[in-house]
């Protein structure tokens, strides 16, 4: 037994979210033609904004490796992307042993497996790291109804693909999101 | 010039020779042989040799930390423990390149149990927005979307691939207590000298390193707790905070207890009789410093 021993119990937080894929690809960072070349696609890397007071979107450190194992593991009809352009990519380096992945938005179809790879990545290429952290935006679209929720992760790498599978089924809700203008208060029938 | 051979007999022998009189050379020679290896095209030769200057230089380093904690120098022991943690981790992949593990799961072992009975608890981390890198290998600029294919944490030409950052700025700076900059250690500074001041309590890894004959004889240790009798605590009145730091009373907490307060106990497990040490298990205590850890020592035959 070590004095440092703690248990690692994984910390899940589930929210509404309005940070679905077009909230990104309506950003201003994001060119018309990067916006054509990111329609339609499932899996979508994307930069934390003004982190502190940063003026320019930054990644989360090792972005870069992450989108490398996902383009290897990921399906062809489910290939991920990053929402910058390639000039304006840069990373916010932590220097913590926290692996912090940052946010990633997914479809609720490409969620499952993606979310294994994601675990997979960390426990192959940080084998030693016990913690880490990460914002998935699951996305679903049922006829004209979206339903978009925000999950974030912190716990052991092992666990994540296991405690996020619990709350997939959940996010077949029909509720549109009350906040948005866009959608209608009920869904339709 | 020694050889591939040579250098490997050397490597087997470390444990029980120490190898630092030959590392300058072992590397000047090792570098060598690799850039024969890399002009020939031999990349598991190079890689191989990569490996081998990797496990130089941890023999090398790891008898220089008890080295400087013998001498008292315990913080710059923690930086090149931390040094030797970073080469047996970007060997660890590579490992099968080497042939043989020349005592290195052993000396793996043996640094992590050093470092966790160091003081240090809070660590700063520097927060950098980082714009522009460097591939090591190929020295092409990384971008997003296209890979120049070289993968960090692979060895190519007997290289290890890194990044090197040519553009970053400092966002901020946190405390964590799970770093990966081991080295950063905050220290406070003397307002009236300027000087930092090293204000930690080495005494754990104190009390280990002036028993150990020498950095290949194996050890152990176990956290516990024990109750230390009343009469060390006595400048402590029942209605002050109890000595154990629950954060209760005294006597509410420890005092009704007649074996004690509780303490959290160190036993050191040696494969060996320290000479201070008599057959039977030996209970020490720092009587002056009643918040500090007792230590026990028992002994493997």
């Amino acid at each position: 037994m070590s004095m440092d021993d703690e248990t690692q119990e994984p910390k899940v937080e589930v929210s509404d979210s309005t940070r679905g894929f077009d909230y990104w690809l309506s950003r201003d960072f994001v060119s018309e033609g990067l916006r054509e070349q990111l329609r339609d696609k499932q899996v979508l890397l994307v930069p934390h904004e003004n982190w502190r007071n940063s003026e320019s979107p930054l990644f989360a450190d090792g972005t870069q490796g992450l989108f490398e194992f996902l383009k290897e593991h990921l399906p062809n009809e489910t290939p991920p992307e990053v929402c910058i352009e390639d000039e304006d990519y840069a990373e916010v380096a932590l220097y913590s042993a926290t692996v912090a992945l940052g946010v990633i938005v997914l479809t609720a179809f490409a969620a499952p497996l993606a979310v294994k790879v994601i675990g997979d990545y960390i426990t192959k290429r940080f084998p030693e790291r016990t913690r880490m952290t990460v914002e998935l935006i699951i996305e679903e679209k049922n006829g004209d109804t979206k339903t978009t929720k925000s999950i974030k992760y912190e716990g052991e790498p092992k666990a994540l693909e296991v405690e996020v599978a619990k709350l997939l089924p959940k996010l077949e809700e029909r509720k549109p999101i009350a906040s948005d203008p866009d959608y209608p208060k009920e869904p339709k029938k | 010039m020694k050889s591939l051979n040579d250098i490997r007999a050397l490597l087997a022998r470390a444990h029980e020779e120490d190898l630092r009189g030959e590392r300058d050379s072992c590397v000047a020679d090792l570098a060598e042989l690799k850039k024969q290896a890399v002009s020939e095209g031999n990349e598991p030769l190079a890689k191989s040799i990569w490996a081998l200057q990797q496990a130089v230089h941890i023999h090398c380093d790891y008898r220089r930390t008890h080295a400087l904690l013998r001498e008292g120098e315990f913080f710059e022991a923690w930086c090149v423990l931390e040094r030797v943690e970073v080469a047996l981790k970007e060997l660890h992949p590579h490992q099968d390149s080497l042939g043989a593990d020349y005592a290195l799961p052993f000396i793996k072992r043996i640094v992590d149990q050093m470092q966790s009975l160091y003081p240090y608890k809070l660590f700063t981390s520097p927060e950098m927005a980082i714009r522009s890198e460097l591939c090591s290998i190929c020295l092409e600029r990384i971008s997003i979307r296209t890979s120049c294919g070289h993968v960090v944490g692979e060895v190519y030409g007997g290289e290890y691939c890194r990044r090197i950052v040519q553009d970053f700025e400092p966002l901020g700076m946190a405390f964590v207590s799970s770093p990966v900059q081991k080295f950063s250690v905050p220290f406070p500074v003397n307002s009236k000298t300027g000087e930092s001041e090293d204000h930690y309590d080495y005494s754990l890894i104190s009390y280990l390193i002036r028993r150990l004959p020498e950095p290949f004889a194996d050890w152990s240790y176990e956290w516990t707790t024990r109750r230390h009798p009343h009469e060390k605590f006595k400048s402590f009145g029942p209605n002050q905070p109890c000595p154990c730091r629950s954060g209760k009373k005294y006597k509410k907490c420890c005092r009704p207890h007649k074996e004690g307060v509780l303490m959290p106990h160190i036993e050191y497990i040696f494969s060996w009789l320290p000479d201070d040490v008599s057959r039977e298990t030996e209970y020490t205590y720092d009587q002056h410093r009643p918040a500090s850890p007792g230590i026990r020592h028992k002994f493997k035959k």
